[in-house]
């Protein structure tokens, strides 16, 4: 029993020993500014995360690619796209371009469990990302479901993405592609004029 | 004269540290005011759900303003009691809720002096026919807040828009389910 108090005691001493080396660790050594510039910088770039799906559910292809720095880069597997030309071309060719006041109805994507590393003018975030379609019967159905891994850079005082790297979870973008493909078999055969009878 | 004129030199240059002093520490104070006031909507939007969850009605009616008002496409609640007795429909206060909940993402605060306007996401979640969580209803909310006389924030109107499924669509799932009971 008293061994077992001595060691508990220990366990004790070194925790709180510890503790205030572990909160403070980031913040040691900076001013007030310096620290509140850490929580606004946090803050800016969560919501660039969330600006992100905001933009793309809404098909603003200007204020999408203005996300992203000057040589910035979305990725997908073997699919790369660099800086803002190319960025654009991609969302264009995805969505066509898209008619003064269009709502989007059809899907939107929730964007969660952010996480956040700020080194200077740099930083990399992590988070999940979840789009939901609309149903056969109108019903919110979750569709595709994946995480982000960013870079970002204080480019000109405000923070760009550098580096975008999408890793879809569920599907996977072999079993996304089977998904797409069969539904634009599915819309073609709709579409498709009916013979005359 | 040029006693004077050097003494007025001096207490100016004596003065602008410290104007520059204040000059930052004014800066400093609104911009944390401004990382306050986003995180604190932030939580208001959290807590708003968290509330309506675990049918906390008198804790969801103390986020609204005295005038706050709630609204979506169906019709318009104003008032702490108008509030109140929309949420009676939902059962009594403070039973325990495992039917449903609602996930809130995307907040989008914009603060401007004692004013905010907030959008967030929500996707109210049912227990489907085996107990697994249904995503039933998705939809935006936008928020007009207020700050208070003690520095807090609470909501001056609420507009929640369904998007998925649309009104008469929600009707006819709601109208198969009870045939189907």
């Amino acid at each position: 029993m008293r061994m077992t108090r001595i060691v508990n005691r220990f366990a004790l001493a070194t925790l709180v020993a510890a503790m205030p080396a572990l909160a403070p660790a980031q913040t040691a050594g900076l001013s007030i500014e310096q620290r509140l510039q850490r929580v606004e910088d946090q803050l800016a770039i969560q919501r660039i995360l969330i600006n992100y799906h905001a933009y793309l559910d809404s098909r603003n292809i200007g204020a999408y690619v203005s996300l992203f720095a000057k040589d910035g880069e979305w990725v997908n597997g073997s699919l790369v796209r660099k800086g803002p030309a190319q960025i654009r071309e991609l969302l264009t060719g995805l969505f066509g371009n898209t008619p003064p006041g269009w709502v989007n109805t059809e899907s939107y994507t929730h964007t969660t469990n952010i996480q956040i590393d700020l080194h200077g003018d740099r930083a990399t975030a992590r988070s999940r990302h979840l789009l939901v379609k609309r149903g056969p019967d109108g019903s919110p159905v979750p569709t595709l479901a994946g995480r982000y891994e960013d870079e970002l850079i204080r480019e000109d005082g405000h923070w760009k993405i550098l580096r975008r790297v999408d890793y879809p979870v569920l599907p996977t973008a072999e079993e996304w592609g089977k998904i797409m493909q069969a539904r634009r078999a599915a819309t073609a055969t709709a579409e498709r004029p009916k013979e005359p009878k | 004269m040029s006693l004077v004129l050097r003494a007025a030199a001096l207490a100016l240059l004596a003065a602008i540290p410290a104007t520059a002093v204040a000059q930052s520490a004014a800066s400093i104070e609104a911009r944390l005011r401004r990382a306050e006031d986003e995180l604190a909507i932030q939580r208001i939007i959290v807590d708003y759900a968290a509330r309506l969850d675990a049918r906390d009605y008198k804790g969801y009616v103390a986020l609204f303003t005295p005038d706050g008002e709630w609204s979506n496409r169906i019709g318009s609640h104003k008032g702490p009691e108008a509030i109140r007795k929309m949420l009676t429909t939902l059962g009594p206060e403070g039973a325990t809720n495992t039917s449903n909940y609602h996930l809130v993402s995307n907040p989008r605060v914009e603060v401007n002096g004692d004013r905010a306007t907030a959008t967030s996401r929500y996707l109210f979640v049912m227990r489907g026919k085996d107990g697994s969580p249904r995503p039933a209803l998705a939809g935006l909310y936008a928020d007009e807040l207020v700050r208070q006389s003690d520095g807090g924030w609470k909501i001056q109107r609420r507009v929640a828009n369904d998007v998925m499924p649309t009104r008469e669509e929600w009707a006819k799932i709601i109208a198969a389910e009870r045939a189907g009971q």
